[in-house]
């Protein structure tokens, strides 16, 4: 069998989260894929993990950052994206699973900045067929700090989060700061002037095929670490269906490919900077 | 049978895959299809996505009148296959460019035809219009079409049988038996050509 190793620079010079170190048996070791290439990777006795590719076994660099191992098959970054929260001392740090789905990271970020499906996909939970618009929000996309922001974002939701056990209008803030992860700050329903902070990072296996890795970050003094994963579980698992029903797999980002409203701010923002970017991995580049 | 294979009648669904409301996912040279028959009767053959983000409609919800998608609620009407509600902006009608591409379709001898391009005239079937065979159960093969025509030729088989292009290396095998025979008899022909028809596909497929 032939692999057509990642030939995007822009996605290979790029840390890549491989598992959750909560995952890794001490001494263990596992298998995975990233960007068509097979790697290794253990965490030895005294806690320090690797990572190597399984043909020739060259190492590569490794990074544990918000609980995850990354790693990069180009020239690594000095160092990933800030989530400044990830510190705070009162917050439920973990990973709410690592789910394989059968479509390109950028369908899968994409879907995970999209608020219109909440009445549909997620009924009862994070959205209703009796509050479906999307009032008007701001997306920013910084140069400076290479990243996009959607701001002022509003939703109803019958059951925001796990702490939650009433319907409210929920702000949400999203950063993309990375082509294949995204982060989410909600407002949170135990301490007003905070936000949860909920972390998609997209483990791009191949062009099609991704580990979707969700960091939780949350305030929440109730509930069992159980009971949020299921709850984050259960979202996930009703996104997992659409996207693997999406055609094309890849991300078109071609304006004219699909058709969007004014909803889709974001997702037109996201797709052009991928666009700008001059990202070919997972998406269908604009015929030249 | 002879033209552009764009511009020819195929069986692409029977008519009892479309029950009450249901909609039925088919494919046709290559292209992925969603059919559905409207409360008035109607059916309905279209592109097999969502005009907005992609999702397939074959796994939406016919409620009647319109086909719903199940990732953002956008709803398309029957016959027009013209977007007509957007629920992330509830006060705004959908831009008319937003119609989803259609594909022609017939109702003949309990089958769904279909074609890429409009043809002119009847699907070609040898049975007259009045006759209501017994509709086979569709045999999915993964062999080309032509292989599988060619290895159905040397079968004489007593059915009047067409093979539907699914995309280069796959087709389906839709028989009729006309006329159907009495009900005493049904459930020992629909086994005689079951049986007949999945060793063909075995032979193809090993033969692919």
């Amino acid at each position: 069998m032939t692999h057509q190793f990642c030939a995007d620079p822009v996605i290979a010079d790029l840390w890549h989260p491989i598992a959750a170190r909560a995952d890794i048996g001490a001494g263990q070791m596992q298998e995975t894929t990233l960007l068509d290439e097979p790697l290794a990777y253990t965490i030895d006795d005294a806690g320090n993990p690797a990572v190597w590719r399984s043909a020739g076994a060259q190492s590569l660099p490794v990074l544990e950052r918000y609980g995850y191992l990354w790693t990069c098959l180009g020239n690594a970054p000095p160092d990933i994206f800030p989530i400044p929260e990830y510190a705070e001392p009162d917050r439920r740090r973990f990973n709410a699973a690592s789910i394989g789905v059968h479509v390109s990271a950028p369908r899968a970020v994409e879907n995970f900045l999209d608020m219109s499906h909440f009445p549909y996909v997620h009924t009862g939970i994070l959205g209703d067929e009796t509050h479906t618009e999307v009032k008007e929000y701001d997306v920013e996309t910084s140069t400076e700090r290479d990243e996009i922001l959607a701001t002022r974002c509003r939703f109803f939701q019958p059951k925001p989060s796990t702490a939650a056990d009433h319907g409210v209008e929920v702000d949400y803030i999203y950063r993309v700061p990375h082509p294949y992860c995204a982060v989410l700050y909600k407002s949170s329903v135990i301490d007003e002037a905070r936000h949860d902070v909920i972390g998609i990072f997209v483990q791009p296996m191949t062009q099609e095929r991704i580990r979707a890795h969700m960091l939780i970050c949350v305030l929440d003094d109730r509930s069992t670490d159980a009971t949020i994963r299921q709850f984050q579980q259960v979202v996930f698992g009703q996104d997992k269906p659409i996207l693997e029903n999406q055609l094309p797999k890849r991300l078109p980002l071609d304006p004219k490919a699909e058709s969007p409203v004014r909803a889709d701010k974001v997702s037109i923002a996201y797709r052009r900077w991928l666009a700008h970017k001059g990202v070919t991995y997972g998406v269908i580049p604009v015929a030249a | 049978m002879s033209g552009a294979p764009d511009v020819m009648w195929y069986p692409v669904a029977a008519s009892h895959d479309l029950p009450f409301r249901h909609v039925f996912h088919a494919r046709l040279l290559d292209q992925e299809l969603a059919v559905w028959r409207a409360d008035d009767g109607f059916i309905n053959i279209w592109q097999n996505r969502c005009l907005h983000r992609g999702v397939r409609l074959s796994i939406g919800i016919n409620d009647g009148r319109e086909l719903k998608c199940q990732y953002h609620g956008w709803r398309y009407a029957n016959r027009t296959a013209g977007c007509t509600y957007i629920p992330a902006h509830p006060d705004r009608a959908p831009a008319r460019t937003i119609t989803n591409r259609v594909f022609p379709c017939v109702e003949r001898y309990g089958l769904i035809w279909s074609a890429l391009e409009t043809p002119e005239g009847e699907p070609a079937s040898g049975l007259s219009l009045d006759e209501n065979p017994l509709v086979l159960r569709g045999i999915a093969v993964r062999a080309p079409s032509g292989t599988v025509s060619r290895a159905l030729q040397d079968f004489h088989t007593g059915a009047t049988v067409f093979v539907q292009p699914t995309d280069r290396a796959g087709c389906v095998i839709r028989g009729l038996i006309s006329p159907a025979p009495e009900a005493a008899k049904r459930l020992e022909t629909l086994r005689h050509y079951n049986d007949m028809f999945s060793a063909l596909r075995d032979t193809a497929e090993q033969a692919a």
